[in-house]
């Protein structure tokens, strides 16, 4: 008991589950653009580190309470989200892929170059206010709302243009206008992320938003199996964990990081839940339980 | 009857290709209208151009009097055309009720708010999508399949899901893109009834078709064409005798 | 000046060509984004380092050795981390492609014994050239020719050998070249080949030209240079070649015209400028709305 007590208690493991929790949510958002309307997007994080210093500058500079300083945060990542999607959202698959990409890393190289971010140098003496409960309140709000919007005529319409955009233009629905509100929401979300991680970690540096860091969300998202909220949450959680699970194997973490991402991919190539509805599952399992009574 | 599509003069050009060249041809309210001609007559072509997945490089489109030549595919389905494709185009992950209901789309209004919300509004709007879904599924005898996948069902399942989801978005034009390729004898038949169900239920039918047997008998006009142009139009028995159909069709010697 | 700085870009924009070639036929063929290029670059400037470096061999022998190493190196990443996922979705590969270049560029830190940069000996006699107002280096010189003598034989094995012929049609139709007879999978197998030969001899003259190769250095310049891929129309020979050179005399004279800190994002800057104008690239075909 004393020895399970200390391990929830321990500052370090509360942190990596924290770091769990931020970066389920940032997921999540893309989980919405790429996951439900099939928008490939190579550049998440930097509405993560939008959010995170739009956020954190808020705080800093204005007092405000936190809560409006995230919403700041999730309104400047939409924002820029929004003006990069109305050019680049006519772009399709790679293309768009790539420009997604391309934005990630102007962003980044824009706030090495700010003064008001703290430059290479980063931006510290941010106020730590978020912590693992109200995350992953936070947590629970984005998987509930992700929910709602994926059983709703808006939610069916991005899942129409994922599966087919021709098809879906002609039932009357817009493309880009709902691409771009999928962006929007995605990339809202990220920010809100990154305000929590801006408050969590009190300091913020353009290293730690770079394209690797967007590629491991798009992981997170694709390893877990795309399309699945569950998927997106299991991918999270056995992707954030694993580097610390590895940390025995010192420095051949990275070596055997990589070759599962290979062996993952090669073995279940729609993701861990890739192609399972977990809710017709569980449905189908207390449907055959109450047939045996 | 006024005309309730009405093409003038359409041409379209893809690069030095002229796939559609001058072709005026009108579709009365009420009426099932044929488009024929052999392959590569330009007549999915056609199709595209009322949708508007193409523009084409002259003419113009009108519907209700209205010009929709310019508009976009979206906005063209909420003005009340629908359309199947001939080469199946269905959410194919997706169950079949749910392929219908994003046919639905264009007839409700909730948005993101209302999704997270689900207000009472939202929550009748999604009630009446599956009623009308269902009775869209009703028309083509799909409503017991309606949790099977898309991508699951038969070929003729497939071309009669395709119906439905057009149905769901209540036209008053409904285009369908060779519905019975691929069927058998007994499959056409059934369709047949479908289709003349759905007139019978008010909406004008606008279809390409390559069955004679099928066309013949379901249609109050046939328009022909060939290589672009239209050759002929009239009912179906002053275009079985016109001597330059049988032309295109069986080719100039035998005439 | 000017003339000065448009020879240091086109140097600087012709390796980005050879690699940025390796990209786009790659992608030509089975539409994948190969993250892991940037890698077998990255290895090849290495293999060549310790040829000229341990073995004290010719840069000429250093060049085709390295190129020796990454062929057989890239026809095994396609065979193991790609091929199997020919047929899923598209995001799959481009995962698996990613994990490769994380292994890698791991196992070159172990190997190498840290991240820290190696200096590449200085192999050539550097002698530099005045034509006019320009300068020339010997270093700048033998880039500009081996990379030329590269492309030109490239064009030449695609337009003229059978093989060449192979690669045209599997690109155009991959299931219909497969339908035709075509060995799909050595085409595979010979893009990855060659695409990895040029980026091997990219490796080495860049090595030798900035005079510092590290485990990473792949990444910024695969991705500068599948931006050129892109730039100069994914999928088209000639257009990576136009975008590489376009590429790298746009970094160097914005260098030069004083947006230094802002290297790293000139060239996504310029990619997302022309896709935007052009959204196929500046040679790319027109993506046809089929119905």
């Amino acid at each position: 008991m004393e020895a399970v007590m200390s391990i929830l208690t321990n500052p370090y493991y509360i942190q990596v589950v924290t770091m769990v929790g931020i970066s389920l949510i940032a997921a999540l958002g893309l989980h919405l653009i790429t996951g439900i309307t099939g928008q490939f997007s190579f550049g998440h994080a930097a509405f993560v580190s939008i959010g995170a210093y739009a956020s954190a500058l808020v705080t800093i500079h204005l007092h405000l309470p936190f809560v409006l300083s995230m919403l700041a945060g999730g309104l400047a990542a939409a924002l820029c989200g929004v003006l990069l999607g109305f050019p680049s959202l006519r772009l399709t698959g790679d293309y768009l892929g790539i420009t997604t990409l391309g934005f990630g890393e102007i962003v980044r190289v824009v706030f090495i170059n700010l003064k008001i971010t703290g430059g290479a140098g980063g931006l510290a003496g941010i106020p730590r206010e978020s912590n693992i409960f109200l995350v992953y309140i936070v947590v629970v709000l984005t998987i509930w709302g992700m929910y709602r919007i994926q059983n709703s005529r808006f939610g069916r319409a991005l899942v129409a243009i994922r599966e087919d955009e021709i098809a879906a233009e002609t039932m009357g629905i817009n493309p880009l206008l709902y691409k771009i509100k999928a962006f929007a929401i995605g990339t809202f979300v990220a920010g809100v992320s990154g305000s929590l991680f801006a408050h969590m970690m009190q300091y913020l540096n353009p290293s730690d938003f770079g394209f690797a860091r967007s590629f491991e969300i798009l992981n997170f998202v694709v390893l877990g199996g795309l399309g699945s909220i569950p998927g997106t949450i299991l991918g999270t959680a056995i992707l954030s964990l694993a580097p610390e699970f590895l940390r025995f194997v010192k420095e051949y973490r990275m070596l055997i990081y990589g070759a599962l991402m290979v062996t993952m991919m090669i073995f279940r190539p729609n993701g861990l839940l890739g192609g399972v509805d977990v809710i017709r599952v569980l449905r189908g399992y207390r449907n055959r339980r109450e047939a045996r009574r | 009857m006024s005309a309730l599509l009405e093409l003038k003069d359409i041409t379209i050009r893809f690069g030095g290709l002229v796939a559609v060249d001058g072709i005026s041809l009108e579709v009365k309210e009420g009426n099932v209208v044929a488009l024929i001609g052999p392959n590569g007559a330009g007549k999915s072509t056609v199709f595209n151009v009322v949708t508007g997945i193409y523009t084409p490089t002259s003419g113009k489109v009108l519907f209700r009097g209205e010009d929709i030549t310019k508009l976009k595919p979206y906005a063209i389905t909420d003005r009340g055309i629908a359309r199947t494709f001939q080469n199946i185009r269905l959410f194919k992950n997706l169950s079949v009720l749910e392929n219908v209901k994003i046919g639905c789309h264009c007839r409700g209004r909730a948005g993101i708010f209302g999704a997270l919300c689900r207000y009472s509004g939202v929550r009748g709007e999604e009630k009446a999508f599956v009623d009308k879904s269902l009775e869209a599924m009703g028309v083509v005898d799909l409503t017991g399949k309606k949790e099977e996948l898309a991508k699951n069902l038969s070929y003729g399942e497939q071309r009669r899901l395709e119906i439905a989801r057009a149905l769901a978005s209540e036209p008053v034009l409904l285009l369908l893109d060779e519905p019975a390729a691929g069927m058998n004898p007994q499959e056409k038949q059934t369709l047949m009834q479908m289709v003349q169900r759905i007139s019978g239920m008010g909406i004008t039918v606008f279809l390409v078709e390559h069955d004679m047997k099928f066309v013949m008998s379901l249609s109050d006009r046939v328009n022909v064409l060939d290589y672009g142009r239209k050759i002929a139009s009239g009912t179906p028995s002053e275009v079985q005798r016109d001597t330059t159909v049988i032309a295109a069709y069986l080719g100039k010697e035998v005439v | 000046m000017f003339w000065q700085q448009l020879v240091n870009g086109l140097t600087l924009g012709t390796t980005y060509a050879l690699i940025a070639l390796g990209y786009t036929m790659v992608y030509g063929i089975i539409q994948l984004i190969n993250f892991a290029h940037g890698e077998v670059y990255m290895i090849g400037a290495f293999v060549g380092l310790i040829m000229v470096a341990v073995y004290k061999v010719n840069f000429f022998v250093a060049m085709l050795v390295a190129m020796g190493v990454c062929v057989p190196l890239a026809v095994l990443i396609e065979r193991v981390a790609y091929r199997p996922l020919r047929k899923s979705t598209r995001l799959a590969p481009l995962i698996s492609a990613l994990g490769v270049s994380i292994f890698l560029q791991t196992l070159v830190t172990l190997i190498k014994g840290g991240p820290n940069p190696l200096a590449f000996p200085q192999v050539i006699q550097d002698t530099v050239y005045v034509l006019g107002p320009v300068k020339f280096s010997t270093v700048q010189c033998i880039i500009l020719i081996v990379a030329s003598l590269l492309m030109i034989f490239l064009q030449f094995t695609i337009k003229y050998t059978k093989m060449g012929k192979a690669m045209r049609a599997t690109s155009e139709d991959y299931e219909t070249a497969g339908l035709m007879g075509i060995n799909v999978n050595n085409v595979v197998s010979f893009t990855f080949a060659v695409g990895a030969a040029l980026a091997a001899a990219g490796g080495v003259l860049v090595g030798m030209y900035f005079n510092s190769i590290h485990p990473f250095m792949g990444v910024s310049v695969g991705l500068k240079s599948f931006c050129a891929a892109v730039l100069g129309g994914i999928g088209s020979i000639p257009g990576a070649m136009l975008g590489g050179i376009f590429l790298g005399i746009v970094e160097v004279m914005g260098v030069a015209a004083g947006f230094d800190s802002y290297k790293e994002a000139i060239a996504f800057g310029l990619l997302i400028l022309v896709l935007l104008f052009k959204p196929t690239g500046l040679l790319g075909r027109p993506i046809q709305r089929k119905v």
